[in-house]
């Protein structure tokens, strides 16, 4: 990737988190404010290529910190075990890919509250966090399930190509 | 799988210090300068976004809480009604307060004299009369011929039927209407009567009788019918030619007939029947 194509990557993915921090910050699941950053981080390991995945976690996961939203680099922890989790995709005994591609996707979505409220009490703002961990978490995991299948097709058309050989975290 | 050493894992390994750092950096303030120097850009940016899209997610929350809203509709109107209801009884006892007050006024201006009060519940819908119907009636001592005051003191009518527990009364502008008047600057007398146009005209003043726009009408007494000195109206116009046998002019009512609501009944002045010799 070029420099410039990286910046522009780099800005745009900062508009984007705090596009998501500002406006989608009211959203409420059950209880729980979906992140869209991890939806397509988790999409985008899925689907294309884990190391840019990788990458595009790092912006999304820092600007709600660096808004003061949260602790610095909580939603960086929460986010990144995802593009860990898209090797699961490589086990023989998955089939298929949407499905099992939403299923981990569910799967990881279930670490990161938790992740998160580890990250606030290390950061000691962790009062209420963990209480309310149990009662957002199904709330968060459906979201993040259904903001996944919704970004699936446009992030899995946009990398086509890259998708026939997804470059994988090997 | 990760593999040791391959920029992957490095890539993995820098993301977990940041973590940790972060979390460090949060536990002692130290994240702040970072925060406050990437806040310079990004808070403007957050700001205009937000802007931009509560617009919308209000219309998503909205839709989320429709049922909600919809309870809360429900109560409000309720809440509504029921303030209306409030409104309107307090403004009913406001008004009566004044009516209370009105009639204390009246009794002070006739000392000698008692008043009934009474609510007008009707008004002759014939548009040749001016008549209303009052919560009166022969049970509490109304008598046909009774003058009939507005809350002001001034006139505005006569008893003309009676029943049990309600009254007719025409007012002054009813053509029907007749009251013996004077002028009380000079004593000239006359007949105030209605007219079919609602105008109170004042008649059968003599021709050497003064009368001039702006003096004041009051009951004579003569006849019998009422009591002397209850105020009618201002004199609002003097008509008629010299060669005319009896001066004419035009009464502008001293109380607002249009607008009756209380009035008072004269119950201490028993009409007398004058007949002539």
């Amino acid at each position: 990737m070029s420099t410039v194509r990286t910046w522009f990557w780099l800005v745009a993915l900062v508009v984007f988190a705090t596009f998501e921090v500002s406006a989608l910050a009211d959203v409420r699941v059950l209880g729980a404010t979906p992140d869209l950053g991890f939806a397509l981080v988790a999409v985008w390991a899925l689907t294309r290529d884990q190391r840019q995945a990788l990458a595009m976690a790092v912006p999304l996961g820092l600007v709600p910190g660096l808004l003061g939203a949260q602790p610095l680099g909580a939603s960086l922890a929460a986010i990144a075990p995802v593009v860990a989790f898209a090797n699961v995709r490589e086990l023989g005994w998955l089939r298929g890919e949407f499905p099992v591609d939403l299923l981990v996707t569910g799967a990881a979505a279930a670490c990161y509250p938790p992740i998160q409220a580890t990250m606030w009490t290390l950061a000691g703002q962790g009062a209420g966090m963990w209480s309310a961990v149990a009662g957002t978490l199904p709330g968060f995991v459906l979201a993040e399930v259904a903001l996944a299948a919704l970004l699936y097709w446009p992030v899995h058309a946009m990398g086509r190509r890259a998708h026939a050989a997804p470059a994988r975290l090997r | 799988m990760l593999r040791a050493r391959s920029p992957a894992v490095l890539w993995a390994a820098a993301i977990v210090a940041v973590i940790a750092v972060g979390a460090v950096a949060s536990r002692t303030g130290a994240d702040r300068p970072v925060q406050d120097a990437a806040q310079v850009v990004l808070t403007p940016l957050a700001r205009a976004f937000h802007g931009l899209t509560q617009p919308i997610g209000d219309l998503f929350s909205g839709l989320g809480s429709y049922g909600g809203l919809r309870d809360e509709n429900r109560r409000l109107r309720q809440q509504v009604e029921e303030l209306d209801a409030r409104i309107a009884q307090l403004q009913g006892e406001q008004l009566r307060a004044q009516q209370m007050s009105d009639l204390q006024r009246v009794e002070q201006m006739y000392p000698r004299e008692r008043f009934l009060q009474a609510n007008v519940v009707l008004r002759d819908p014939n548009s040749a009369h001016d008549a209303i119907a009052i919560d009166r009636g022969s049970t509490d001592g109304v008598q046909v011929g009774m003058a009939v005051v507005g809350r002001g003191g001034a006139i505005v009518g006569t008893v003309i039927a009676v029943d049990a527990r309600l009254s007719w009364v025409a007012l002054i502008d009813d053509p029907r209407s007749n009251i013996n008047v004077a002028i009380q600057e000079t004593g000239v007398t006359g007949v105030a009567v209605g007219g079919s146009d609602h105008v109170v005209r004042l008649q059968f003043v003599p021709q050497t009788g003064s009368i001039a726009v702006g003096q004041t009408v009051v009951t004579s007494g003569l006849g019998g019918m009422f009591k002397s000195g209850i105020v009618v109206g201002k004199v609002s116009r003097v008509e008629g030619q010299p060669q005319d046998m009896f001066r004419k002019a035009t009464i502008e009512p001293a109380a607002r007939l249009d607008a009756l609501s209380t009035v008072l009944v004269l119950t201490s002045y028993v009409p007398q029947k004058v007949n002539p010799p």
